[in-house]
């Protein structure tokens, strides 16, 4: 099992939609400072000749520290009748798609056969919460799979 | 869960498989927008299968 770890603390990039002559569009803007560290563990067990597993687990810490102008899309109160534009401060925040805890567990077994061979393999993932925008109001709950 | 069942022979890979095989309801990714926040979804439960030929 061998460690990975990652520690960056960078500019950010950041995908915004906004209204420009009466179109949709989507523009990058700038995250002043996001700082992200994490550390990734993989490993691989050959339990028999046939049989073999294999499991890797990621923390990931990824927030912005200074973003205080983002460009927020945000329901307008008092109404179903969808979102306003707002400039809002989401230092703290965690980062777009960029779960804390994530991983998988996948297994492989293989048969000598008298004509070829057989292979079964099957995978399952984990992930935690998944952000989609910047402000941390939509989200995919934590999964398995 | 995706699995995968695999035959090989000769030059030959016949497979059946299976991607989310649990049928979760996953979203992919989200767009806000002025009117709405439109989510797109993974793909629901899928099977298949295959043939390979290595010429």
């Amino acid at each position: 099992m061998w460690p990975r770890t990652i520690i960056i603390t960078k500019t950010s990039k950041v995908p915004a939609l906004l209204t420009i002559n009466n179109a949709i569009t989507q523009i990058l803007t700038n995250a002043a400072t996001a700082k992200i560290y994490g550390a990734e563990f993989d490993s691989v067990w050959q339990a028999t000749n046939a049989l073999k597993f294999s499991a890797g687990l990621e923390y990931l810490h990824a927030r912005y520290s200074n973003f205080p102008d983002a460009s927020l899309d945000v329901p307008i109160p008092g109404c179903v009748c969808g979102n306003e534009n707002v400039i809002g401060n989401v230092s703290g925040n965690t980062m777009i798609r960029s779960p804390s805890i994530s991983g998988n567990l996948s297994g492989d077994y293989a048969w000598t056969l008298p004509k070829g061979a057989l292979d079964l393999s099957a995978i399952v993932f984990a992930t935690s919460k998944i952000y989609y925008d910047v402000g941390n109001r939509l989200e995919q709950p934590g999964y398995g799979r | 869960m995706n699995a995968k069942l695999t035959w090989r022979v000769n030059r030959f890979d016949v497979s059946v498989w299976g991607r989310n095989l649990t049928n979760r309801d996953i979203i992919s990714s989200i767009l806000e927008e002025t009117l709405l926040d439109a989510a797109t979804y993974e793909p629901p439960r899928q099977v298949g299968g295959e043939v390979k030929y290595r010429f």
